[in-house]
């Protein structure tokens, strides 16, 4: 490593130029139309000399008289130019054939024209939208069959990525990353501990692909189909996305500087929700129907929101007469609280990239660093990180090429760490509560955690200093710290013209660290009293630390032989043959420490309130409190390896007949299993139909014409289930006066004839160019087969087990990808360019073992896995108050209980993932302007547009007299405590029975209704209310971008200097009437930004 | 650095593949020896200290007394006080949905994956308590399939017993045994642990107890003179006590005492508890109960069993003692043909819980109350007084202890009466006594049978 960055110092520290001898020639290479193009290899043949064109596509390069000079550059054919004693010039003419495309898999390098399978290519340019976005983000919308959802806005989240649907039912369905090579392996171990929450531990930067920033990305290969992807065995089944870092180019220094200042926008409070005003009169009308007569009566009565508590005397409001109760309600007026504006912000964001590439034709070297803050638009939330990544290349002989590169980055988050939902809560929180009194101290929030004490539930009382949420986000912290490094080398061997040998070795070392300060007062910390024992009248609050400590460290290593020759000049054989090994290992430990002390980072564990009245502990009481203190601290750990074989052999007959073989077998420690290695296959044929003589006729119509066929197979590990018994021990011991005792259970029944999941596909693809491929058209179907996908099915009871998981489930995707991409204008000015693509996927389940054994789990097959079988609504009974809903037309009506049966109400009403996804980019520029738009869309899936209100009749006390599920919160009366819909003021009333508004409200505790006696309960059935169309189309980004006259740059001493507007997630038109479809519920909302950006060249 | 780098690699694909994917997962094992199959053994018995759910159903807990022992004639289900009551089941099909079958199949899987595969650590002292103990509990898992998803073998003839599993195979499918065959498993089983004299205290089980379930097992078939032998046995070792004694064992919460011999959730929340008993208290004790205790007779167990209010004040228990092998003893004289011992050892009992106490004549035997449910006996033979009586004495000492009026009950001729709950009324029914096999297990095997008036249900 040190003497890695001091060769990579020396070559930056050196002066360059150190070949001059004989002649000094200078030249200039354009293209067809007289436009200089830039960054052209231009290099003397049968010498080491090269040079490399500039800004104006001149270059200087010291030969001799007569020499020739070799010119190439991407895109174009390559020329020739012979020294003379002028000035050369050169005008190379494009390659309308090349497209720029080469298919990296990590394995090989293919022009994209001899390759066979389904790819999608991503280059530099189609990244550079969201500064601060992961790289994830940047490909939504660009792909066809690739769908891209954001989970939510919060700053470093990964997002969800599918190619070509989903492949296993019960297993993973990520794709899988691929880094210049190496495959990213990284695992963070499950702790299942109860005093750990999930909140604890921060998952945030885990998938790996976090810590490459978006600027060091040359190219973006997704492999879609197991012709692409077959070489990655069984770590390929959903999909493949090979990144392909920068690296430096032969030629003098080139600094570069890119950096971004990024405003985020909060999103502004829903509209839709009650003011002070408005729910104080809704909860006035609440305690009028549902309390003011019990209260009276002093039976029982529900107290709903603040009105409950001032109207029935409750806590504070004891004693109030009328008169004082009107005053009190007249000053909580005078508070408006907007809780979105309290709790999210606008922030200021930045980032920074410089990069230095250059060197000889020896050694060749690209050095970067990037530094970001992303500040989240929730208070106290952010995502911090930092960079560095060097690369060298030499060629020490003719015959070898080495490649060495470090990448090492650092990312830090931060934010309150609290069960509780910032979004749910200024949400629901109740517009008359405020932040802060005017003393400035906190002021408790009376009613958002209150319903339960309120209603007598005295096992969740409130703490004595009430419940804040600033202090909830002043007092607690979660600080997440994820580095990682990765060494990687590789070495070519070219032994002859047709043998080449390829090693490669990488070693990954990734830390997840964090840690997570609960403070003393906080609310957080009043629920996490495990020594309070059954005290609950116990006041004792302590604060606590969490800190968790995660370590991953993976290696490959990998040896392959290249072989390539032509035999009489058209038939052209390739072939590699390879193996590797890789393994990973993670350990994962943790500590809580309570009475945790922020100011002397030390603690003082306080001891368990014991329940006898003499002081002393029970055997029950000293077991459990042994119970808490060991699982205070702890540890996990996994280890997983693979050896792996892989070949590929490719044919080309005269550049339009290409066959393709690609075989792997993977060998995985997958535990007792005698299949240990799992077999992986894919056939593919191509036809560059263009190549063909009949088709020179239309060449100027149709200038590139190529059609795929392939299939494979591709398989991957259900790492949730076992061939053998295999016992888990517990984390828990079984304590005796003199010893613990290890305890074990067997979870999950072993199966001897489990199998490896399985997906046969079947290909075809029509590529097609026209007018000089300014038109280009890419069509695919495909057809992907999952069998043997593991389900559990219920199995006899005798067995000893309910559930077996077994390679039972069949599922199809099937689809059609279309990409169309041209440039309708193309003058010496105007540029315009456009390209959209759009993709359908079908889901359906062909075979399914129902796991609970009943019948009913058969009606899914046939349909998608996210199918959605629900009630269709028939809008409010005016007799009733409650909606009604759609019998089935085959329903058989006998009696009630066919008229409660929910079967008798379900419909399938679609599906909750989206079968249309795609994009549509567009790019105009002018001169040195440049204005582009990308947008993306998905259509045809239904999605919930309901959040759950926090407040239920589930937290107040005593039996339920009216059935309710509980999701079903539009008609719980308890519901009606936290904010709500305006238009809920507007319900159906026995006095007043409207069916244009709200439903009833129904008292869960109160007089029974009966209204369940010819009516589905079933919530699955009624909650076909919540669904609405969630199709969408964003405009994800606008970009205008300005670069400088190179005259002004050079009087500047500067190669280019570029400007840039980019505006995000600007827009969406959907007809969803939730917050966002693409990320529905209380989730960390998307948020508008924008940024501006600079790009120098040096 | 070119030559290591390939030289390493050429090792390594040299290097046996198996050998290198041989890595074992981490709290992960292939259980094959005597320390791994304790620590499944070790598991199932800390449920059974715990109570939990899977556990449960092997010797009970105490919240039995909640569920099953709530729908007898022991408590009034018509006056149960709502919101308190709702967590109390109302009659006695609310059981047709459980999960005893599932859970009594778990734990019997455990006992014959250990006694499958425990090899050559047969006859160390280990193996032999860790036999033993499998033994045992899956002998008492069939016992309580018998007692709960079989009719009672005595009352009918041809009643079918349980599917037996005695070896671990995920591909079997056995259907339902004969009672003889179930019997005979059962008692093969309590044999064999006893022949394995397990001296392991932390399994809990062991010889004395073990002969208190094959006197459960021969009183609940009607083999009177083993069920005889065996209870008296057990109670030779461990003789009833009385007074004061008597009491603090009665009271104590978790944990031994007294003649207690094993006991479900030795352990457990005394938080828990206390708000069980909160429910239980809002179903009252049936006044048909509480007559049992004539005012005339200063019965100890009048003092602390209940209080002015109808309401249970006894400690819930779930597991043996010795005043069970009492009255096996007791009702196998008198079925053996020798009421003159019968009564002998009912005075004897009853000496230890009144005081003072008049010894009962064949003359003096109360009669039958009116408003008793049992009627005839586990033959369905009308109840002569001198057994009507030691049922009574059974009743009221098992009160609120392993669900045993349920069973009672259930045993002796299955009585029909209905109760008011929620506003409704529900007929406890005879073939109720008998629960049905779960709905899944008669779909996925053909060839299960299940109980008669569950045809059904779905």
């Amino acid at each position: 490593m040190k003497k890695a960055l001091f060769i990579l110092l020396c070559l930056i520290l050196l002066p360059l130029d150190m070949m001059a001898q004989t002649q000094r020639v200078r030249g200039t290479v354009t293209d067809a139309q007289g436009e200089p193009l830039i960054g052209v290899a231009v290099r003397v043949r049968g010498t080491q000399n090269g040079a490399q064109t500039d800004l104006d596509g001149h270059f200087v390069i010291d030969c001799k008289q007569g020499d020739i000079l070799d010119i190439t550059f991407i895109g174009f054919k390559p020329g020739t130019a012979k020294v003379g004693k002028h000035e050369v010039f050169v005008t190379l003419e494009e390659d309308v054939k090349t497209m720029e495309q080469v298919v990296v898999n990590g394995y090989t390098q293919t022009d994209i024209r001899k390759a066979t399978g389904s790819v999608g290519i991503l280059t530099e340019k189609d990244l550079k939208d969201a500064p601060l976005a992961n790289v994830d983000m940047l490909m939504q919308g660009k792909l066809a069959g690739v769908n891209v959802q954001a989970v939510s806005g919060r700053p470093g989240e990964s997002a969800k990525v599918r190619i070509r649907g989903t492949s296993s039912i019960t297993g993973n369905n990520e794709p899988l990353w691929v880094v210049d090579g190496v495959p990213i392996q990284k695992n963070i171990p499950a702790m299942g501990n109860t005093y750990i929450r999930s909140g604890d531990f921060s998952t945030l930067y885990a998938n790996g692909v976090a810590g490459i920033p978006p600027q060091n990305i040359e190219s973006i290969t997704v492999l879609k189909d197991a012709a692409a992807a077959a070489i990655y065995g069984s770590q390929a089944q959903a999909g493949v996305i090979v990144i392909t870092t920068k690296k430096g180019q032969a030629g003098k220094l080139h600094l570069s500087y890119s950096g971004s200042v990024t405003v985020q926008t909060s999103p502004s409070r829903d509209p839709n929700l009650m003011n002070t005003e408005e729910k104080l009169a809704y909860e006035q009308s609440i305690w009028d129907e549902f309390s003011a007569d019990g209260f009276a009566n002093g039976t029982y009565y529900p107290r709903i929101g603040i009105i409950g508590q001032i109207r029935s005397g409750y806590g504070q409001f004891a004693g109030m007469t009328t008169a004082q109760q009107d005053a009190y309600i007249e000053q909580l007026k005078q508070t408006n609280t907007d809780w979105f504006q309290e709790l999210l912000r606008n922030t200021v964001s930045t980032s920074h990239y410089v990069s230095a590439s250059g060197g000889s034709d020896k050694l060749t070297y690209y050095v970067s660093g990037g530094l970001s803050t992303n500040k989240g638009i929730v208070k106290k939330s952010s995502s911090d990180g930092y960079n560095f990544n060097a690369k060298i290349s030499t060629r020490p002989s003719d015959a070898v090429t080495m490649n060495f590169s470090v990448d090492y980055s650092y990312m830090k988050s931060l934010a309150a760490a609290t069960n509780l939902n910032f979004i749910s809560y200024s949400y629901f929180a109740n517009p008359y509560e405020k932040p802060y009194n005017d003393d400035g101290s906190y002021a408790a929030d009376n009613t958002f955690y209150a319903l339960a004490p309120m209603n007598n539930q005295s096992s969740m009382p409130l703490p004595s200093n009430g419940f804040n949420v600033f202090r909830e986000i002043d007092n607690t912290e979660q600080v997440g710290i994820s580095t990682s490094m990765t060494i990687r080398g590789d070495i070519t061997w070219r032994i002859n013209d047709k043998f080449k040998l390829y090693g490669l070795a990488a070693y990954t070392n990734s830390n997840d660290d964090s840690d997570t300060e609960i403070g003393q007062d906080t609310y957080e910390a009043w629920n996490d009293r495990p020594f309070e024992n059954i005290n609950l009248l116990s006041k004792r609050i302590y604060g606590s630390l969490t800190q968790t400590s995660n370590v991953n460290r993976s290696w490959l290593l990998r040896a392959q032989a290249n072989y390539s020759q032509t035999f009489k000049d058209i038939h052209h054989v390739s072939a590699v043959f390879g193996t590797e090994v890789r393994s990973n290992y993670a350990k994962t430990i943790y500590r809580k420490a309570y009475g945790y002390d922020p100011v002397t980072g030390n603690y003082s564990t306080p001891l368990l309130l014991p329940s006898r009245a003499d002081g002393l502990y029970t055997e029950e009481e000293m077991q459990s409190y042994k119970g808490i203190v060991d699982n205070l601290s702890g540890q996990s750990r996994t280890e997983d390896r693979f050896a792996s074989f892989y070949g590929a052999i490719d044919y080309v007959l005269m550049n339009r007949y290409i066959a393709n073989v690609t075989a792997r077998s993977d060998g995985s420690n997958n535990f007792g299993s005698k299949e240990q290695f799992n077999y992986t296959w894919s056939v593919g044929l191509a036809w560059n139909i263009d190549e063909e003589r009949f088709m020179k006729r239309i060449k100027h119509i149709i200038s590139r014409a190529t059609v795929r066929l392939s299939t494979g197979l591709t398989g991957g590990v259900n790492k949730s289930v076992y061939p053998v018994l295999i016992m888990d021990y517990l984390k828990t011991y079984r304590n005796s006066d003199t010893q613990a005792y290890r305890m074990g259970t067997i979870n999950n029944a072993p199966n001897p004839h489990l199998r490896w999941e399985h997906t046969r596909d079947w290909n075809g693809n029509i590529d097609l160019g026209f007018f000089k491929n300014r038109l280009n058209m890419n069509l695919s179907f495909y057809r992907r087969e999952g069998y043997d996908l593991v389900t559990s099915e219920r199995v006899v009871s005798t067995t000893g087990y309910a559930t077996q998981s077994y390679n039972t489930s069949e599922q199809l995707n099937q689809g059609v990808e279309l990409m169309l991409s041209g440039t309708p204008i193309k003058t010496k000015d105007w540029t315009w360019s456009i390209s959209g693509n759009i993709s359908y996927n079908q889901n359906v389940l062909t075979h399914y073992e129902s796991p609970s054994g009943s019948l009913f789990g058969d009606i899914y097959v046939g349909y998608p896995l996210g199918k959605i079988f629900t009630g269709k609504s028939t809008g409010i009974n005016p007799e009733t108050g409650i909606y009604n809903y759609e019998l089935r037309p085959d329903a058989d009506i006998q009696d009630l209980a066919d008229q409660r049966d929910y079967k008798n109400y379900l419909f399938y009403i679609g599906t909750s993932s989206y079968p249309w996804t795609g994009g549509l980019s567009t790019n105009v520029s002018w001169k040195n302007w440049s204005l582009s738009i990308s947008t993306s869309f998905s259509l045809g899936a239904k999605i919930k547009n309901h959040i759950k209100s926090p407040a239920s009749y589930s937290n107040a006390s005593g039996s339920t007299t009216n059935y309710l599920p509980n999701s079903l919160d539009i008609y719980d009366v308890y519901a009606a405590h936290l904010n709500t819909n305006k238009d809920a003021a507007h319900r159906w009333t026995p006095d007043n029975p409207i069916t244009d508004g709200y439903p009833r409200l129904i008292d869960a505790h109160g007089t029974p209704l009966n209204l369940e006696v010819d009516q589905p309960t079933y919530s699955s059935v009624l909650e076909g209310l919540y669904y609405e169309n969630g199709s969408y189309w964003k405009i994800g980004s606008l970009t205008l971008s300005y670069s400088l006259p190179e005259r002004l740059c050079r009087r500047m001493s500067l190669s280019s200097v570029g400007v840039s507007f980019t505006a995000n997630n600007l827009w969406m038109i959907t007809s969803y009437k939730g917050m966002n479809p693409e990320s529905p519920g209380a989730v960390y909302p998307m948020s508008r930004s924008f940024s501006l950006g600079i790009n120098l060249g040096f | 650095m070119k030559k290591y780098i390939l030289s390493l690699m050429t090792a390594l694909t040299l290097v046996s593949c198996t050998e290198y994917l041989d890595i074992k997962p981490y709290g992960k094992e292939i259980p094959e020896d005597v320390e791994d199959f304790s620590a499944l053994l070790h598991h199932l018995c800390d449920d059974l200290d715990n109570g939990n759910t899977l556990a449960s159903p092997i010797l009970g807990v105490y919240g039995d007394a909640g569920s099953l022992e709530a729908v007898t004639d022991n408590m009034e289900v018509n006056l149960t006080e709502s919101p308190q009551g709702d967590m109390l089941r109302g009659y006695i099909g609310h059981f047709a949905v459980s999960t005893s079958y599932t859970n009594l199949y778990e734990a019997i899987r455990t006992c014959n994956i250990i006694l499958d595969e425990i090899g050559d650590d047969r006859d160390t002292r280990e193996g032999l308590d860790l036999i033993g103990t499998s033994y045992a509990i899956r002998g008492v898992c069939y016992y309580q399939l018998m007692r709960l998803y079989c009719a009672p073998p005595l009352a009918e003839d041809g009643t079918l017993g349980v599917p037996l599993v005695t070896t671990f195979d995920m591909e079997a499918k056995p259907v339902r045994s004969t009672m003889q065959e179930t019997i005979g498993l059962i008692e093969h089983d309590f044999k064999e642990a006893i022949a394995c004299d397990i001296q392991e205290p932390m399994y809990r089980f062991n010889s004395d107890i073990i002969h208190g379930y094959l006197a459960r097992l021969y009183h609940w078939c009607g083999r009177w003179q083993e069920a005889r032998d065996e209870a008296l046995l057990v109670l030779g070792k461990h003789p009833l006590i009385e007074g004061d004694d008597y009491k603090a064992m009665i009271n104590k919460q978790f944990g031994l005492a007294g003649n207690r011999l094993i006991m479900g959730n030795i352990y457990g929340s005394t938080l828990t508890l206390t708000s069980y008993y909160n429910t239980l208290k809002a179903r009252p004790i049936s006044v048909r109960y509480i007559n049992l205790f004539p005012a005339s007779e200063a019965d100890i167990r009048k003092t602390f069993f209940f209080n002015a209010k109808r309401q249970s004040t006894k400690t819930c228990f779930a597991g043996m003692r010795s005043a069970e092998m009492a009255f096996i003893a007791m009702e196998a004289a008198y079925h053996l043909g020798d009421p003159t011992t019968a009564l002998k050892e009912l005075n004897d009992f009853r000496r230890k819980r009144i005081s003072p106490y008049t010894d009962l004549t064949m003359t003096t035997l109360p009669a039958i109350r009116d408003d008793e449910y049992i009627k005839e006996d586990c033959y369905g033979n009308i109840l002569t007084p001198l057994l009507y009586n030691i049922l009574v004495e059974r009743r009221k000492e098992f009160f609120m202890e392993n669900a045993d009026r349920f069973y009672e009950l259930k045993r002796n001729g299955r009585p029909e009466w209905w109760i008011m709950f929620r506003g409704l009324k529900y007929w406890n029914q005879k073939y109720m006594y008998t629960w049905p096999l779960p709905v899944a297990d008669i779909e996925l095997q053909p060839g299960l049978i299940q109980n008669p008036g569950y045809d059904e249900a779905l």
